[in-house]
């Protein structure tokens, strides 16, 4: 039976913004005890229903047309009190990051049992605790009493983001609203926190509304699935069929824009290393005061790796791997404690100020947030000038430089004279890639340099990367969160744990019979393995 | 508060009172002409043998260093000096005053905390409406008053125009025979100007803060979830968003003591308020400077007093604060 | 910048402010021309009330011309101002960016430094200076310096170290640039725009401190300004309201239009730019 009825919903933007409609003219349905998935790129407008169907839409941006069906109502036309009744009790919704949708200054538990007193109406304190280490039973936190008392600060990304499902439960809605509610988390808590919905919703007889932009998350749990493209609906329907048989052509580009799938890549004959790393340690210590006691985080124990030139290797690791912190070691913008880094030979770690620069010119680097990495006050065809120009190429020959890679990295010399805000991330990425090789660097370290970007500019991207490393023999360091993309990218892949080494080894053969556990655990979690492995006809069943 | 931080705390105290107190000790010795005359002031008698007593007190034949320890010393055993004007011991002087300032700084900085973060709401909440102008325009004005004028607009309304409330001084004479309830009332009756005054300033400050920080706290995710937990508009803002916002307007406070009782010694000398300001207006047009010396320590260990206040303050409404 | 330009010239707050100003800059600029003789000069009757003939806003005790007093105080006070808003920046600006950029251990002194200054209560410390200096324009400028750099000495640093600590910069240092063109060049460009605002801001308080100073009699004697005008005219507040009111309103204007300018500088110069 359907729940939910979204008819011709349209959804009006300020004047001003870069479209008059943030969504316009879409219909979608969600049965009682269904899961269906909006899956869209930014600026596709998928949020913005979600945010439209409780009317939470900020300031200035409404419903302009259409209707939100939902058990005989339209929420578009609820009075203010009317959708007070409705929101958090028969339609209830969890967001993208969970540190941010918590109070900082309220205890977890006291935050769901507001929940329950608003719509249950007055009831015992005793009830209400009980009430709520009930609901953290349920969505799987340890020692409930505890946790209960404990504030949004002292728990983990997916502790908090079951605390919010835990809150979202807590009047039995019909309907449960997701909001890329794991886009947040590492890959192993994503995978738990899908497996828990997925179960809840099961349990509780619950639509779900689940936004998100990772078709291998739809491919996971979906059973109806709508892709949305600036604000239009391109295609609908059983995820089954629109997955396997899509007929728009933006629907197979999102799937086969997904990373990870072809075949592997072959790994070189090893040679003399061009970079090698022995027994690295770094461990950050931060002081609060002049007594306090200093808090400690180990980010690198014992690192010890090896590139060949030619050579991709792709560092693997969840957040607080220490993976990020050893692209920095390797350049020296953070010193290590103790350790060796080695340069075709030579001590980068014992290098004066003069050799030093001439080792950074030779391994370069591209950052993750195309929006911080490049100075907003500058041009970029500046910024890219400024490298060689630093070691005495004359301006002239620097502005020629920079203008043939802006043509190389496919944005063309006009791009020279603009500003980084005129940009989009895609654009910004490829600016730095091009500001990195106008170098001529031997090495590219590129930290999670495709992480912020859509799957579709993120597979053109990958794309560049991997031609221009052929062009110029470069060998790379490529740092990511993502298996898929270490998996479309690298020779060979080395798993990070918590500063530590798991594994290391080619990338066919981590994947195809990883040793670690945790390697195997990271494997498993990555969302889609399954649908895609069989989409790529290698054998293993949906 | 572990033990460490407390500690630590304690350290961060007296390096501060020392720093302050050697401040003190240079500027005697960077002031044109002889220190002992500066310590002597212009009480009259400065002839040669008089000079000599002072140098011999104060050590000053001795090298700067020795001179430098031996005042540390006598700070640590709280002796302020004497003012050879008033020929009092400075800490008997400021120890008499300090209760009159107390009571007007305080009430200033509640009045301004309570009336920045009432008004400051007011004006976020209702962020671009009317009463958000006149609220803020009300603020941008107070903020630039000069704090002396503002006392003396205050006494020419409500004292010379209308003659509700009196224009100076700390009690009647005639209400102290009257009885502690009459005494209580008519020092109350006395310290509505100077506290408004002192008081307003701050407050506009306040309101000015809170409101930015409202609206920013508005902004956040979690005022999206207590919205789409069905919480009311109302409680929206008394249960998720007062307590976050005011956070960092008591840090500022904190901050602002100081300031505030710099308005202080101007405020009491506007309205005659016996405290350690208007002992420092006297010392000042005396040229009395072992007093200001010891005000200027004495006040500069009060604010550290409220600090430590405020910050314990934060530490019972910011739970991420009182673990560490 | 001709973008933050326009934002600024079209800040209703901005304009209103600047004209505030203008006014008072042009009242500086003529005060030696419309009041030739010195404003410590009696030009007539003590005490008599605004309007009154060769005396628009009345005299004080002593005779004096409050008109002329406010003109040429506004000299004193604007230059007292930009002053001692420029020593504090030169002060706070050098700390902060010091603190900012270098290594952990000189960051460290340096904001305990800051934080044992903002923790002095500053209008005592600028009444203990002037007075034990002896009051002068130099003195009061050096004291008001001194008590106001300790803001801009933290926000500068926070300023700096949030920049520097942008991968820009990190980028930049791979390119092989040097650490003083990176600070030069990428940081300070970049953190600058809340400082120009603060340092706005400071002038008013600035001249505010100022005020408060010769209003307890620590002004420079050779100088008529505003706080000393307040202050004599005081003690006669019940028979002439003139004395008092008028410098005042002057005090008033002249902070509410630099804080005016300092708003609308602010929207001009840090846009709030969504980052989707």
């Amino acid at each position: 039976m359907t729940l939910l009825s979204v008819q011709n919903l349209s959804i009006v933007l300020p004047v001003g913004a870069d479209r008059s409609h943030a969504v316009s003219n879409v219909s979608f349905d969600v049965d009682e005890n269904q899961i269906v998935c909006l899956v869209g790129e930014s600026g596709s407008g998928k949020s913005m229903i979600a945010h439209a169907l409780l009317g939470l839409l900020p300031a200035g941006i409404e419903v302009d047309a259409g209707a939100l069906m939902f058990q005989g109502m339209d929420l578009a036309r609820l009075t203010p009190a009317q959708k007070r009744a409705v929101r958090g009790d028969r339609i209830s919704m969890i967001f993208q990051e969970p540190l941010t949708a918590l109070n900082p200054l309220k205890r977890v538990g006291e935050q769901v049992a507001e929940a329950v007193r608003i719509h249950a109406g007055p009831m015992p304190a005793k009830a209400v605790v009980a009430k709520v280490e009930e609901l953290f039973e349920q969505v799987g936190l340890p020692d409930p009493p505890r946790l209960r008392r404990a504030y949004p600060f002292q728990l983990s990304g997916g502790q908090r983001q079951r605390v919010m499902i835990a809150m979202a439960l807590c009047n039995n809605p019909k309907l449960l609203i997701a909001d890329e509610p794991t886009t947040a988390l590492d890959v192993t808590t994503q995978r738990q926190i899908l497996d828990l919905i997925k179960s809840l919703q099961k349990t509780h007889d619950m639509g779900v509304l689940f936004i998100t932009h990772d078709i291998g998350v739809v491919a996971d749990i979906a059973d109806k699935v709508v892709v949305l493209q600036k604000g239009g609906i391109v295609e609908s329907g059983e995820a089954k069929t629109v997955l396997t048989q899509p007929t728009q052509p933006y629907t197979r580009m999102l799937l086969d824009a997904v990373p990870g799938r072809g075949a592997f890549r072959k790994v070189g004959r090893s040679t003399t290393p061009v970079l090698e790393v022995r027994g690295l340690q770094k461990r950050f210590v931060t002081r609060q005061g002049l007594f306090a006691k200093p808090r400690e985080v180990v980010a690198a124990r014992d690192v010890s790796c090896q590139l060949a030139p030619g050579d991709t290797l792709a560092v693997v690791g969840e957040s607080g791997s220490g993976k990020s912190t050893l692209a920095r070691i390797l350049l020296r913008l953070v010193e290590p404690d103790a350790g060796e880094i080695l340069w075709h030979g030579a001590s980068v770690r014992d290098m004066n100020r003069k050799d030093l620069r001439n080792f950074r010119r030779k391994v370069q680097i591209v950052f993750q947030d195309p929006y911080s990495s490049l100075d907003p006050r500058l041009k970029v065809g500046e910024s890219i000038c400024r490298g060689p120009m630093a070691f005495g190429t004359s301006r002239i020959e620097a502005k020629r430089l920079a203008d043939r890679w802006l043509e190389r990295v496919g944005l063309g010399p006009q791009a020279f004279d603009r500003f980084p805000h005129e940009f989009s991330g895609g654009q910004r990425q490829r600016i730095c890639i091009a500001r990195a090789l106008a170098l001529q660097p031997e090495i590219l370290i590129a930290d999670e340099a495709v992480s912020a970007l859509d799957v579709s500019i993120q597979a053109q991207v990958l794309d560049l990367l991997n031609d221009l490393k052929v062009e110029m023999g470069l060998a790379m360091i490529f740092i990511t969160h993502d298996l898929r993309v270490a998996r479309e990218i690298a020779d060979r892949v080395l798993v990070m744990r918590q500063g530590q080494i798991e594994e290391e080894r080619p990338t066919e053969e981590l994947f195809e019979s990883p040793r670690s556990d945790y390697t195997k655990r990271l494997l498993d979690a990555v969302p889609g393995r399954s649908f895609f492995a069989a989409r790529a006809g290698l054998g293993v069943p949906a | 508060m572990s033990l460490r931080a407390i500690l630590s705390r304690l350290a961060g105290i007296v390096i501060t009172i020392f720093v302050i107190a050697t401040i003190n000790f240079v500027l005697v010795r960077a002031a044109p002409g002889d220190p002992a005359a500066v310590i002597a002031g212009q009480s009259g008698a400065t002839d040669e043998k008089f000079l000599q007593q002072v140098r011999a007190e104060y050590g000053l034949d001795k090298p700067y260093l020795v001179q430098l320890g031996a005042y540390l010393g006598k700070v640590a055993t709280l002796d302020l000096g004497y003012s050879y004007r008033l020929r009092r011991p400075v800490k008997d002087l400021i120890g008499e005053r300090l209760g009159p300032t107390l009571l007007l700084t305080l009430s200033a900085f509640t009045l301004s905390l309570l009336g920045g973060v009432v008004f400051g709401t007011l004006a976020g909440i209702r962020h671009g409406k009317w009463s958000d102008l006149a609220i803020s325009l009300v603020a941008l004005v107070l903020y630039a008053t000069p704090v002396f004028w503002l006392g003396l607009m205050l006494v020419l309304l409500f004292s010379i125009q209308l003659e509700w409330l009196p224009a100076f001084g700390y009690v009647d004479m005639r209400a102290g025979r009257l009885g502690t309830m009459a005494y209580a009332l008519d020092v109350l009756k006395h310290l509505c100007l100077p506290a408004v005054t002192l008081g307003a300033i701050y407050m506009a400050v306040y309101a000015r803060l809170m409101r930015s920080s409202l609206i920013e706290v508005a902004a956040e995710d979690y005022i999206k979830t207590a919205r789409a937990k069905g919480l009311k508009e109302g409680a929206v803002v008394r249960g998720h968003m007062l307590r976050n916002a005011s956070l960092p307007v008591i840090t500022f406070a904190g901050l602002q003591v100081g300031a505030m009782i710099g308005g202080a010694v101007v405020v009491e000398t506007v309205f005659s308020w016996p405290g350690l300001g208007r002992l420092t207006f006297d010392a000042v047009t005396s040229r009395d400077y072992p007093v200001l010396l010891g005000l200027f320590l004495v006040m500069s260990i009060l604010v550290i007093c409220v600090n430590l206040l405020t910050d314990l303050i934060h530490r019972l409404v910011d739970p991420r604060l009182a673990v560490r | 910048m001709n973008d933050s330009l326009r934002t600024f010239l079209r800040h209703p707050a901005g304009t209103v402010g600047l004209a505030i100003l203008a006014v008072v800059c042009v009242a500086a600029a003529l005060a030696p021309i419309l009041y030739p003789g010195s404003p410590w000069d009696m030009v007539g009757a003590p005490l008599r009330g605004p309007g009154t003939l060769g005396s628009f806003l009345g005299t004080d005790t002593m005779g004096r011309d409050i008109a002329s007093g406010v003109m040429h105080g506004a000299r004193v006070s604007l230059m007292i101002g930009i002053a001692s808003t420029l020593a504090a920046l030169l002060v706070g600006v050098t700390l902060g960016a010091i603190a900012g950029f270098a290594g952990e251990t000189i960051d460290l002194l340096i904001v305990r430094f800051i934080e044992i200054f903002q923790t002095i209560p500053n209008f005592v410390l600028a009444i203990l200076l002037v007075a034990i200096l002896t009051p002068s324009i130099w003195t009061i400028i050096l004291a008001i310096g001194l008590v106001s750099w300790p803001p801009l000495a933290r926000l500068t640093r926070i300023q700096v170290k949030s920049i520097a600590a942008r991968e820009f910069v990190q980028a930049a240092r791979c390119q092989g640039q040097g650490s003083l063109s990176i600070l030069l060049r990428h940081v300070i460009p970049n953190a600058i725009s809340p400082i120009i605002v603060t340092g706005s801001m400071t002038v008013a308080s600035a001249i505010l401190i100022e005020a408060a100073l010769s209003f307890m009699g620590l002004g420079d004697p050779n100088y008529m300004s505003w706080g000393y005008m307040i202050g004599a005219g005081r003690t006669v507040i019940r028979q002439a309201w003139w004395a008092s009111v008028f410098p005042g309103l002057a005090i008033l204007l002249t902070a509410v239009a630099i804080n005016l300018i300092g708003e609308a500088l602010n929207d001009a110069l840090n846009p709030k730019i969504s980052r989707s």
